[in-house]
């Protein structure tokens, strides 16, 4: 069964990666969008973690500060953080870094709105 | 799974130093230093030199770990990649009620809820006592995939129950313990493996293969098969062939 599975999956992966890229995420809100994503890697209360490599913490992180750093990096990745450019609005994209640049320790006052994150793409 | 690594291993014996994390790369004309520590331990940091590097280091980790001689095109392939999301749930019942009520010997059951499908293990029919099965396996990019990688893995487990449940009645009364991993929460890895795009593919993927003065890459982010072991194994036998024309040729 094993090697059948694998090549089930491995045929699924090659077929499905590129187009299920532009599924969209069902959450709304950033608080629900970081939960549904972030929280993965940044972890719930945005410490993120070391092992061999680093998750940078949110957590009073000054990249912050300018606001098109995160916009950017959320739509386009960076190294080895995927692109989420696909499969979030561009209102999804403003909530989640408006919600992280709120909260974590962070509290940047101005906002970034969905025209910001349509010029970022 | 891990048995190819296990038996290269065992052949190897102590020529490999186990439990490190690497610290820094320094290439240079005439060779490349390593600089570690212990994984599990820290402490000081040790060196070591070698003429070559074959270097299997997931790029996802790779690209943080600071390398200095390294060519900007091999950089910047390196940076290009990232990483795609994968989970597994391994559940663990009292009996294997699959076989027992349901005469299901092995194979998968697919379903389009977010588990994607649970497998049965091929080995052991009609054993007495506990049984294990893959209660969830979840890969491929996309918005679900990232919403059950995110959970934390109490949860994932309890997704799968909850799941499961629905293609097996029996799962509430004979289920016994799980265990949930995402793999980008694997701490030596940060994620399944390397997701080429077609794109980045004709822009990286010649400059990944090539060695780089003294380093050359190795594993499956150097291949055309994302994500597996003979992909793993093709780029090994690419690397070495490589470097050796290097070496012959200098």
């Amino acid at each position: 069964m094993t090697i059948k599975t694998l090549t089930i999956i491995a045929a699924t992966i090659a077929v499905t990666a590129i187009s299920a890229s532009a599924q969209p995420l069902p959450q709304q809100g950033g608080e629900a969008i970081y939960k549904g994503i972030c929280q993965d890697c940044h972890m719930p209360d945005g410490h993120g973690g070391t092992g061999a490599g680093t998750y940078p913490a949110l957590i009073r992180n000054p990249k912050l500060a300018e606001p098109g750093y995160p916009v950017s990096v959320v739509v386009h990745g960076q190294k080895a953080m995927p692109p989420f450019g696909a499969s979030l609005s561009d209102q999804q994209i403003a909530d989640v870094v408006n919600y992280v640049r709120g909260h974590f320790g962070n509290s940047y006052k101005d906002k970034v709105t969905a025209a910001d994150v349509r010029a970022a793409r | 799974m891990g048995m190819i690594g296990k038996a290269f291993g065992k052949l190897l014996g102590d020529m490999i130093t186990y439990d490190c994390k690497v610290t820094s790369i320094q290439q240079g004309d005439k060779g490349v230093t390593i600089t570690y520590v212990s994984g599990k331990h820290g402490g000081m940091p040790k060196t070591a030199k070698a003429d070559w590097c074959v270097c299997t280091i997931p790029v996802s980790i790779l690209g943080q770990i600071p390398m200095s001689g390294i060519s900007a095109p091999m950089k910047n392939a390196i940076d290009s990649l990232w990483y795609i999301p994968a989970a597994k749930v391994g559940l663990q019942f009292k009996r294997r009620f699959w076989e027992e009520d349901d005469a299901i010997y092995g194979g998968n059951t697919y379903t389009d809820q977010p588990i994607f499908n649970i497998s049965y293990p091929s080995h052991g029919f009609f054993e007495k006592g506990p049984g294990v099965l893959l209660g969830a396996y979840v890969y491929r990019t996309g918005a679900k995939v990232y919403n059950f990688e995110a959970l934390p893995a109490r949860d994932m487990i309890k997704s799968a129950l909850e799941q499961g449940a629905k293609i097996h009645p029996q799962y509430p009364t004979e289920f016994q313990n799980g265990v949930a991993i995402a793999w980008h929460r694997v701490p030596w890895s940060l994620g399944c493996s390397a997701f080429w795009t077609e794109e980045n593919r004709a822009k990286n993927y010649e400059t990944i293969c090539q060695v780089d003065n003294r380093i050359v890459l190795a594993g499956e982010h150097c291949s055309r098969l994302m994500a597996w072991q003979e992909g793993s194994v093709l780029s090994a036998l690419d690397a070495i062939t490589r470097l050796h024309k290097r070496v012959m040729a200098a």
